[in-house]
């Protein structure tokens, strides 16, 4: 009896080295990776840059203090570009000198993660995220709910000055080009929509977010207006759903395009990858679309969320989010997006500017009535 | 013969000879001294110390119900009708409610069929491979669904599905011919990895029914498909039965494949609406609507269960196990032989092999492709090196706490709700067996959801369990707990207490009488209970999506996360580095199991009644 005991335990031991020897070394050589990615030219710029600002500014000095007390930050956001939100914090830990025990999820699910937010904060709950990231929609949601802490950016980053919403709720990180996302394998060059009335005409399969994502903006007097774009989902019916990030189902060719994508940015991260895709831009339904952080009122670490976002729009940090994401903000000095938005606007493009005012501005396309029957236009066919 | 037929005809045993022992491990009293004040028994402390998770397992159901009535779902929201008025009133939910049915008929049809067919074949024909096949089939149920989920859209999705690409390619179609992406395609995935399930619970059931009544059955001139339409299907019907309920409520509860293969297309099914309306891609959550649905599941499967449990006690005409070991003549299959390696072969290929090649495949690739030369010049190990380590890793260490600390409370709780159920005279202990039976019957995505706004509204502060790993570990455990009771019930019957009752006699306390006696010769039933939840532990996508915060994230959840935001090749990479960490465990599962026959869930179901399926309970 106890020798063939012995005998489970030679194969299980032996099983179980192996996968550890196996999940060590995988570690390990991302360990290394990461090591490298976050360290590099971008390293000491940063940090001086951070000194710089720190010398002339206590309030900043008192939140990296406080930053540091809080010893963590926790973060359920998405991003893209390949180990994007790491190198970020990486070098923001490095810019500041901080040691945080930072938790990062790749969560790209915006509408869940707002409305989980709203949840905890109703029930009186530590929110499950640092910081909110989120469409101006959403961000203005959770603010409006009472989920997030008014802040002031300003006064602590003055860089940050003409970033923050008007009620200082938010601040804006980038912002994003929604498009056509089309396959070029599967789409030819001149077969590319330039209207969205082009995109009915189009036979092959076409996909769509389950979520209307940008339709609703259609409904804008100096888009197709609320009838406009009510008639026009009529007419359009996508093959399937996806999610805004799944670009990967256009690149293998399950779909042939997705209409509206979120952002141009998005399909170019994972085109670097070597995936057959582009966006193209259509003129009648332009628009740009900003991406806000917010401070959950009930947050665990206030300070070093709040001192992470507004490094995240210093030129430096922009750079390195331009790097992993194909977009930055572009009312940051040296952006590239506002080039790029320049360059459409030269050849003819007319955006609708989409941010935290618009969406106040526009309670019509914002409206959950307005919202789900759009949403039922879409994907009821 | 059932866990209540078994208990009761234990109790019978034991007052069958006109006294009436005390109970285990309890010493008679001394004659000539009476005692003024009685002592509580062990079992009535034990009775009472499970009460608590007894009173869990019910008040969960109670709080769904209840959020049923309230305003959104929400504990301080106004008291209300509307929630059943938009439930019953919703097309959406009621398209919910057809596609939950299709999806659980489908599922049905394809798991009993293919299972009973291949444990027919097993047990009851000289095929042969017997030990292989029940070995293989093992592990076919550890493998996670989302794992075949993905196998399958990568082997059959109706645009990027490599076979359906080759068959457009040589055959000129414009479309691909199979859509696995559609409700019945989900339900034949599902089905398939059920089918490993019911081949466990009905192989299980074939070996120990009496093959006498065949043989007589030939040797009155009747045919194999006659014996087996007339003689074989009846005597395990009540397994059949069984296998069919626990299937049936295993659908209900997935998530992976209605996830995976069914969100992206707009195919909602019950789990998926429930995992929509908790984490909405619009809008704010309601509570409300899903959990008056939430009620009627609870309402149809308490019903279900009682059904079942009076078809178990009525199935008593059917009980002709015996302990003979009986082994029937098997049919020789002759010429057919050729035919039935090809089905057993086309099983194992399409169930695992070829869906595993596929994993592998996409894991190798940025994004899908269908294998060809092209393809190969995109292959690389960039998925495995460029993953966030420190998210596998944080998944890893939740994962293994888990698979540790979940199943032994489950072990703990089951052990002790089998005890008072078999061994003490309580007059509610049915009670106790049948709230431990609960979890099998309501699907788990109800109890996770439940437990979420428990903890989300009713714990602050220090004692707060929302997101937690404790809130995790309880609500596996009280779920797991119909798998362990259903197994040590089996178990403690087959103890006599004649045993336990010598030592009592000759001066043990009850504690040393478990202790010496009844934990020790119990040791292989616990040990295997808590391997096989250890098991389905790592495996489960349901509770961990459910109740699981970012510092609780599983490794099935962080390959969910990944697939789900279109990572495709990344979340391949980590459902196979999951099996290779499931591999320890799996080793030494089968090592532990080897010769001992009917290795699986199904032997419980052998020992009696709903063992088998217990699976289920475990979101499988």
């Amino acid at each position: 009896m106890r020798r063939r005991s012995h005998h489970h335990w030679r194969y299980a031991t032996a099983a179980t080295a192996a996968t550890v020897a196996i999940a060590l070394t995988a570690g390990c050589g991302s360990d290394s990776d990461s090591g490298n990615s976050s360290g590099g030219d971008d390293g000491p710029s940063a940090a001086d840059a951070a000194q710089q600002r720190l010398a002339d500014n206590p309030a900043l000095a008192d939140l990296v203090a406080a930053a540091e007390e809080e010893g963590a930050l926790s973060l359920n956001w998405g991003l893209h570009g390949q180990g994007g939100l790491d190198s970020l914090v990486d070098a923001f830990q490095e810019a500041y000198g901080l040691d945080l025990d930072v938790t990062l999820t790749p969560d790209q699910n915006m509408p869940g993660n707002t409305a989980k937010l709203i949840q905890e904060h109703n029930a009186g709950s530590p929110s499950s995220t640092d910081a909110l990231l989120g469409n101006p929609e959403l961000i203005r949601n959770a603010a409006q709910a009472g989920a997030l802490a008014e802040t002031d950016w300003a006064a602590v980053a003055p860089w940050t000055e003409g970033l923050a919403s008007g009620d200082n709720m938010a601040l804006s990180l980038l912002d994003q080009i929604p498009g056509f996302t089309y396959n070029t394998t599967l789409i030819s060059e001149d077969e590319v929509p330039r209207t969205a009335a082009d995109v009915l005409e189009m036979d092959q399969a076409i996909a769509s977010t389950p979520y209307a994502a940008q339709f609703n903006v259609l409904g804008a007097d100096e888009a197709m207006g609320v009838d406009g774009v009510r008639d026009y989902l009529r007419a359009f019916e996508p093959e399937g759903y996806f999610g805004c990030g799944e670009l990967n189902r256009v690149a293998s060719g399950e779909f042939a395009a997705l209409w509206i994508s979120c952002g141009k940015n998005l399909a170019d991260v994972v085109a670097e990858e070597g995936a057959p895709l582009e966006t193209a831009v259509l003129a009648d339904a332009a628009s740009v679309s900003s991406w806000y952080m917010g401070i959950p009122e009930n947050a665990q670490h206030p300070a070093a969320a709040t001192l992470f976002a507004t490094w995240l729009v210093t030129p430096e940090a922009q750079e390195l989010l331009y790097e992993q994401e194909f977009a930055d903000n572009r009312l940051v000095e040296g952006s590239r997006t506002a080039q790029e938005i320049a360059e459409y606007e030269a050849d003819g493009v007319n955006f609708t500017e989409v941010d935290y005012q618009f969406t106040a501005d526009h309670p019509e396309l914002y409206n959950t009535e307005f919202k789900d029957e759009l949403i039922g236009l879409l994907t009821t066919k | 013969m059932t866990n209540t037929q078994a208990i009761q005809e234990n109790q019978d045993t034991r007052t069958g000879t006109g006294a009436t022992p005390p109970p285990a491990g309890q010493a008679p009293p001394a004659p000539g001294r009476r005692r003024r004040r009685r002592r509580p028994t062990a079992t009535g402390v034990l009775a009472a110390l499970i009460a608590v998770p007894a009173l869990c397992v019910v008040a969960l159901l109670i709080l769904v119900t209840y959020l049923g009535f309230r305003e959104n779902g929400s504990p301080d929201g106004a008291l209300t009708f509307d929630n059943y008025t938009s439930l019953f009133g919703d097309s959406q939910v009621w398209e919910v409610v057809l596609n939950t049915l299709i999806y659980v008929a489908v599922t049905q049809v394809v798991a009993l069929l293919l299972g009973t067919a291949l444990a027919l074949l097993v047990e009851r024909t000289d095929f042969g491979w017997e030990r292989t096949i029940n070995t293989a089939m093992v592990l076919r149920i550890l493998i996670p669904g989302f794992f075949t989920a993905m196998g399958w859209i990568f082997l059959f999705h109706p645009r990027v599905g490599a076979v359906n690409q080759w068959l457009m390619e040589w055959f000129g179609l414009s479309e691909g011919p199979v859509n696995i992406t559609s409700l019945i395609g989900m339900g034949f995935v599902e089905g398939l990895g059920l089918s490993a399930l019911v081949f466990v619970m009905v192989s299980s059931s074939l070996r120990s029914v009496d093959g006498s009544l065949e043989e007589a059955a030939r040797a009155s001139g009747a045919g194999p498909w006659r014996v087996l339409r007339r003689v074989t299907l009846p005597l395990i019907y009540p397994s059949m039965l069984g296998a069919g309920i626990f299937t049936a409520t295993i659908a209900i509860s997935s998530l992976d494949i209605p996830l995976i293969m069914g969100l992206s297309n707009g195919i909602h099914v019950f789990s998926s609406y429930l995992y929509v309306a908790t984490n909405p891609s619009v809008g704010v959550t309601e509570y409300g609507v899903p959990a008056a649905f939430s009620g009627v599941m609870i309402l149809l499967a308490i019903g279900f269960s009682l059904w079942y449990l009076r078809t178990l006690k009525s199935a008593r005409k059917y009980q002709v196990v015996t302990g003979k070991g009986y082994r029937p003549a098997r049919v020789p299959l002759g010429r057919w032989r050729w035919a039935a390696w090809l089905f057993v072969g086309g099983y194992f290929l399409w169930s695992a092999v070829l869906p595993f090649l596929m994993v592998v495949w996409t894991s190798l690739l940025p994004y899908v492709q269908k294998p060809s030369a092209e393809a190969l010049e995109h292959v690389s190990f960039d998925n495995y090196r460029d993953l966030d380590w420190d998210y596998v890793l944080r998944g890893l260490e939740t994962t293994v706490k888990l698979m540790v600390l979940a199943p032994t409370l489950a072990v703990l709780l089951s052990l002790a709700f089998s005890y008072v159920v078999v061994r003490s005279r309580l007059r509610f202990r049915y009670l106790y067996d049948f709230t431990a039976f609960l979890p099998q019957a309501v699907p788990s995505t109800i109890f996770a959801f439940s437990a979420m706004i428990a903890a989300l509204y009713w714990t602050d502060g220090w004692y707060s369990l929302y997101g937690t790993l404790a809130i995790l570990v309880v609500v596996m455990a009280l779920i797991q707990v119909a798998f362990g009771t259903r197994m040590f019930n089996a178990g403690l019957v087959q103890i006599h207490t004649e045993l336990e009752e010598a030592a009592a006699m000759s001066g043990a306390s009850t504690w040393a009488t478990v202790r010496r006696v009844t934990l020790p010769l119990l040791r292989p039933v616990a040990t295997y209970t808590w391997l096989w939840l250890a098991l389905l532990t790592l495996r489960d996508l349901t509770v961990p999506t459910l109740l699981g915060s970012q510092d609780t994230l599983t490794l099935s959840v962080a390959s969910w996360m990944l697939y789900n935001t279109g990572q495709v090749g990344a979340s391949s990479a980590v459902t196979l580095l999951m099996i290779l960490f499931m591999t320890p465990v799996v080793v030494l599962f089968l090592v532990f199991t080897r010769g001992r026959s009917g290795a699986g869930p199904g032997a419980g179901a052998r020992a009696g009644g709903p063992a088998g399926g217990a699976a289920g309970g475990t979101g499988l």
